[in-house]
């Protein structure tokens, strides 16, 4: 899993007054929660089963195509 | 990939992923596969534009994205209030033990706006990079970064002050109670 959003070198080098005066970094405990919590609801949908009608719409495109051949596939 | 075979497999196999995609915009089930289900057509009919080596997964999202943009311009047209696109796509299922807290942080996704909620899950969800998010989204890398820091803190705003209470307090749930009536 990487890290997503690579960290600042360090504070010393070149940064601007407006980098030095941003807010805080959100709490890495709530950051890293977001992103579990970001990938586990991503992810269940992605678990899924693909619904029917999605397979049934290639397969049509697919006969479309190959109007004279027969169907070796269902 | 313009041979028919190996391009309708990757096609398949990238379903569930376009799916998940989907629900940046829509969190409405039927109305996130419509999206995929016309997505399919135009990808279908201009896999000779796919540039091989490039991210398949990344074109079709290109595609995506453009359907729903195309969609929610005929929606605007239609529909005097455009908001009733997400509001009425409301709809959570049902809560199960167990599953609240997950449903609690779907409802948070919910509230932010489109664009940040489709540069977070591309991000954190999906995982491609912050090029590959902003060449997807049309825009500068910058712009990537800025919305998924703006989601971040928005989410982790909403997640901290959410206390254990009454929930008819929390804005979002109101909203979630409404729609399903």
């Amino acid at each position: 899993m990487n890290t997503v959003g690579t960290p600042k070198m360090s504070a010393t080098e070149n940064e601007t007054a407006s980098e030095a005066i941003a807010p805080p970094a959100m709490d890495v405990v709530v950051q890293g929660k977001i992103g579990q919590k970001l990938r586990e609801t991503y992810q269940q949908v992605v678990n899924e089963p693909i619904p029917p009608r999605l397979l049934a719409l290639l397969d049509e495109l697919k006969k479309k195509e190959q109007i004279p051949e027969a169907e070796d596939r269902s | 990939m313009s041979d028919n075979p190996e391009f309708e497999d990757a096609l398949v196999a990238a379903i569930p992923h376009m799916r998940a995609f989907a629900r940046s915009f829509s969190s409405d089930v039927a109305r996130a596969d419509d999206l995929v289900q016309e997505t399919l057509v135009k990808a279908w009919y201009s896999r000779d534009s796919f540039a091989p080596g490039t991210n398949f997964r990344a074109w079709l999202f290109t595609i995506l994205r453009n359907v729903f943009i195309t969609q929610s311009r005929k929606l605007k047209r239609e529909v005097s209030d455009p908001d009733s696109i997400y509001t009425n796509s409301l709809s959570v299922p049902p809560e199960q033990e167990g599953h609240i807290e997950l449903n609690e942080f779907y409802a948070a996704l919910e509230l932010l706006p489109v664009d940040q909620r489709e540069a977070l899950m591309l991000i954190g969800a999906e995982g491609f990079s912050y090029e590959e998010a902003a060449e997807i989204c049309g825009c500068a890398v910058g712009t990537i970064k800025s919305r998924v820091n703006r989601a971040r803190n928005r989410l982790g705003t909403m997640l901290d002050t959410k206390r254990p209470g009454p929930d008819a307090s929390h804005p979002h749930q109101r909203a979630l109670v409404r729609s399903r009536g």
